[in-house]
């Protein structure tokens, strides 16, 4: 599987894909969450990842975590394939609905672990760049904080910075702003642009559809554990070639046609 | 009731009897960080998947929940010489007894604390990189202890309490030495009022300290 995918002597020409996974399949006891899942990010690359509840959407950043084992299939990063979850740990960052700050640590300990432990770096350096984690998500006043004294934004922004700081190959989102109050939403979603724009490879859980016609390179849509839509965002929403993923935009957009239906009549 | 109390003696005797004191401290405070390493590990041990780990926590902590202090330490002290030819110290038996017995409870107060924490912690931290050892040290076991605190601290209460019972293997502990006293003065209603008196006063007086400690988490 390892050989003849990319030539060692003249080097890539095209975009190298970074995150692939081939032919993924998992299973939870009896329920088969991913029923053959291939999906290939490219370096550079924002991949928005669609889906229902359920659908599988959130196993797929799992896995591509080696948070959880496949059964069947493979993940590739850069050019070395993962044979088992550990080869990916340290090397894709991920950032959780639930922020998952360490709360017995402050905001600039939260970020400078990996950079003690796994880098290495004395404690000046792992803070001075720490610190400048923390700016870039615009934080630096916070950094002798604990999490719990922070809005859920700025633990968001946090761990955002966190993951970044390790220098992560690719960054993995799960619903980064699913817990958060509607007012703290934006913030996240503008920390997440600026990655972005610094050509971060990133693939992105979200529900927030105009956030992924901005900023993503690609829209992939899941349904019930495998991908049937994958292209440009603006292409993709304007065009939707199955009735599943129409019909996920439609829900999307119910909230709001029920609401503007129903205030006159109250 | 025409018995005449005679104070008198819990007076003449009160130095000698507070004195062991230190050695009630002693076996009961070594005995408790034993307990301490021993039942972070087992709670360690107990909480991993492969069973070749998990199964011999679990039948220590069975073991030694279910074995009475006053037997493991009997056992302990005059059983095990005679197998295993070695001299223990009564001071040894006493540490071994309750570190055992203390360790198999607080492995499973450990447990508790470990499993209260999130697995998004622990996610958290190996999606960053660390090891799964750097892990558990850096994150998970703080977090725990943090929560247990106060349930280990209320296990010292219960291990001063305990050593009383090593006495039985004739350490010149608190209760020890009363009964010595007693042996001599035939005064055991005075004595032992007094040895109830000690150790209510130092229950009363941890169980302060455990109230501030549980204040003042966060």
């Amino acid at each position: 599987m390892e050989t003849g995918c990319r030539d060692p002597i003249t080097g890539s020409q095209e975009p190298p894909v970074f995150l692939s996974l081939a032919d993924v399949f998992k299973c939870y006891g009896s329920a088969d969450v991913l029923k053959g899942v291939s999906l290939q990010v490219a370096k550079g690359e924002v991949v928005v990842l669609l889906g229902r509840s359920g659908s599988g959407k959130s196993t797929i950043l799992r896995c591509a975590a080696g948070l959880e084992t496949i059964d069947r299939g493979t993940i590739r990063l850069g050019s070395r394939v993962a044979a088992k979850p550990a080869d990916l740990h340290g090397r894709v960052g991920f950032v959780f609905q639930q922020f998952n700050l360490f709360p017995h640590l402050t905001v600039l300990e939260n970020v400078t672990l990996g950079l003690r432990w796994v880098k290495r770096l004395d404690q000046q350096t792992a803070r001075r760049r720490g610190l400048d984690a923390l700016r870039d998500v615009g934080l630096q006043d916070h950094a002798h904080k604990r999490p719990s004294n922070l809005s859920g934004g700025q633990q968001q922004r946090v761990a955002i910075a966190r993951s970044v700081v390790m220098e992560p190959e690719v960054i993995l989102f799960d619903e980064p702003t699913s817990a958060l109050d509607r007012e703290l939403v934006a913030e996240v979603l503008v920390a997440i642009r600026t990655l972005a724009e610094r050509g971060m490879t990133m693939l992105i859980v979200t529900h927030e559809l105009h956030f992924a016609e901005k900023v993503a390179d690609r829209l992939v849509f899941i349904h019930e554990g495998r991908i049937i839509e994958d292209g440009a965002p603006s292409q993709v929403i304007a065009a939707p070639r199955t009735l599943q993923f129409r019909q996920f935009l439609n829900a999307l957009k119910a909230p709001d046609d029920i609401m503007s239906a129903e205030a006159p009549a109250r | 009731m025409n018995y005449h109390f005679d104070w008198l003696v819990v007076v003449q005797n009160a130095p000698l009897i507070l004195g062991a004191l230190g050695m009630t401290f002693k076996v009961s405070i070594t005995a408790e960080f034993v307990a301490l390493v021993l039942g972070l590990f087992v709670a360690l041990a107990r909480l991993q998947t492969p069973r070749l780990i998990s199964a011999p926590a679990v039948v220590f902590i069975e073991i030694f929940r279910s074995v009475p202090l006053l037997v493991l330490l009997i056992w302990i002290y005059y059983g095990l010489p005679i197998i295993a030819d070695i001299d223990i110290t009564p001071f040894v038996a006493g540490v071994t007894g309750l570190g055992l017995l203390y360790g198999a409870n607080l492995a499973e107060v450990f447990r508790s604390g470990l499993q209260a924490i999130p697995r998004g912690q622990s996610e958290a931290a190996i999606t960053i990189g660390l090891t799964r050892f750097q892990t558990a040290l850096l994150v998970t076991i703080p977090q725990a202890v943090r929560i247990v605190t106060p349930a280990l601290a209320n296990s010292y209460v219960g291990m001063m309490k305990d050593a009383t019972l090593v006495s039985v293997v004739g350490l010149a502990e608190v209760m020890r030495t009363a009964q010595t006293v007693v042996a001599e003065s035939f005064r055991p209603f005075e004595v032992y009022t007094f040895v109830a008196l000690i150790y209510l006063v130092l229950t009363v007086l941890l169980g302060r300290i455990v109230d501030l400690l549980e204040k003042r988490r966060p």
